[in-house]
């Protein structure tokens, strides 16, 4: 058995003065003061390579730690962080008694406009030469989604509502501030037909999780399942990953689910790529249940450290499960979804109340 | 961003001629330089896509990186080759492009390096004339 036994983060949002190993630092500093030494560190980033022309921060990060644990750095494009999860989980199952998960990123170092070329990164050489993004790539499976299901630019905009009213009580999330329909609506467009307010907003930030085999009052299990990178060999309606990760996994009901939702789009695919939803329905489930998905926010309103996130997701997680988070109140089983560029690999965890 | 000469060379077979790699064997098909099908070890074929298709769906790229600035807005279409392949790849000489627009390939400038002056080229598509 697996066990998560601490978990704190570091507020989302533009920080100037903070790299990527102080924000991992701040993090990491009090859960190991509160848990234990690790025996070992697996560290999620991606994109600080590009911001910070540094490759070497979990290295940094554990000479600073001062410990002399194993260190790994784990990436796996916007999907690192629940890569980072479910390599920790198979370092417990191993034999290790505790393993430090900790994912650090930073997209603000420079004017927006480079992270938007360093996002491009995540997209496979031959698909990328002509300028096509990280939201191009949405953009293509929002029109492909909303023309098969009938889906409306209303109905698309009711994802951010949700998301923007979740956050609001979440202390660490990005954007604390409710938005209506026809602010969504009339957003500047991105990439057709997507617009600001279906988009992640840019983030730096920093969560860690302490995994152990010693008995605590959260249970974590992962599962993960990879498909296909290039865009134009898939169905964008759907995430093949995440349907397969949620078949392993074999969890049939939750109390309350994070999705990776870069844009708007990508979390109405992932509700019924992880068969919550029906095809074409999950805009319902939405309406129905909206403070038990991403109740932290989302990557929408929480935010979106690239290669952070899915950290952040399960530190949410525990948080729901141990005391409450935000409106959703206490719970006692939480499903996070990570993914590598809207699919293309998908790292599942699921959070059990012992 | 740099442009790497030995990266367009090798690039190349796609990028001016959609040249892919077929296994005989199991029909999977890769876009690159490797000599055997990594799933059944058959020795992969050069075949080149067909250079007409339709858009099954575009969109219009406002926010677009830093080296596409001087291309902005951009289209990026998911295009169904004649065979039924299918790639994405740029729009060129369209104003509004629509669902089921029939488009052909043409070789056009993609990139120019900021530090050296390289220029990039691959086939983007434009309406059929």
């Amino acid at each position: 058995m697996v066990y998560v036994c601490g978990a704190k983060v570091y507020p989302v949002g533009r920080h100037y003065d903070k790299s990527v190993v102080d924000m991992a630092l701040e993090v990491s500093g009090p859960l190991v003061r509160e848990c234990g030494e690790p025996e070992a560190i697996v560290f999620a980033t991606y994109l600080s390579p590009f911001q910070e022309d540094f490759d070497n921060h979990a290295q940094l990060f554990a000479e600073y730690l001062g410990t002399d644990a194993e260190v790994y750095t784990v990436a796996s494009g916007d999907g690192s962080g629940g890569a980072a999860i479910s390599l920790g989980e198979k370092l417990v199952k191993a034999g290790y008694k505790r393993v430090l998960v900790v994912g650090s990123d930073k997209t603000n170092d420079f004017h927006s406009k480079h992270a938007v070329e360093q996002l491009t990164t995540l997209i496979a050489p031959y698909e990328r030469y002509y300028g096509t993004t990280y939201s191009s790539v949405h953009a293509l499976a929002a029109r492909l989604y909303m023309k098969r299901f009938n889906l409306s630019r209303e109905e698309l905009s009711q994802w951010a509502v949700v998301m923007h009213s979740n956050a609001i009580d979440v202390p660490h999330a990005q954007l604390r501030f409710p938005v209506k329909i026809e602010k969504v609506c009339s957003s500047n467009v991105i990439s057709e037909p997507l617009r600001l307010l279906d988009a992640h907003p840019f983030s730096d930030g920093a969560a860690a999780v302490m995994l152990t085999s010693e008995s605590s009052p959260v249970e974590l299990r992962t599962a993960s399942a990879s498909s296909k990178l290039t865009v134009a060999n898939r169905d964008l309606t759907f995430m093949d990953s995440t349907y397969k990760a949620m078949k392993k996994l074999g969890v049939d009901g939750v109390d309350a689910v994070e999705v990776h939702d870069a844009f708007s789009i990508a979390g109405l695919i992932a509700l019924e790529s992880l068969g919550l939803a029906e095809r074409g329905k999950a805009i319902e489930l939405l309406n129905e249940r909206p403070k038990e998905i991403n109740p932290s926010g989302g990557l929408k309103a929480r935010g979106h450290p690239i290669g952070a996130t899915g950290v952040y997701q399960v530190a949410e997680g525990f948080s729901a499960i141990t005391e409450g988070l935000g409106r959703l109140g206490k719970v006692s089983s939480f499903l996070t979804h990570s993914t590598n560029l809207m699919g293309a690999s998908t790292y599942l965890t699921y959070l059990k109340e012992v | 961003m740099d442009i790497s000469p030995a990266r367009i060379w090798r690039e190349k077979p796609f990028s001016y001629r959609l040249e892919v790699l077929e296994c005989p064997k199991c029909k999977r098909r890769y876009v690159g330089n490797v000599e055997e099908c990594p799933k059944c070890g058959a020795k992969l074929e050069r075949k080149r896509l067909p250079r007409k298709g339709r858009v099954i769906a575009w969109t219009k790229v406002v926010q677009v990186p830093e080296f596409a600035e001087d291309f902005a807005p951009l289209y990026i279409g998911l295009i169904e080759l004649e065979d039924g392949s299918r790639v994405v790849a740029k729009l060129v000489d369209v104003v509004e492009p629509s669902d089921g627009m029939e488009v052909e390939a043409v070789l056009r400038r993609v990139r120019v390096d900021g530090q050296t002056g390289l220029i990039e080229y691959a086939l983007c598509f434009r309406p059929i004339l």
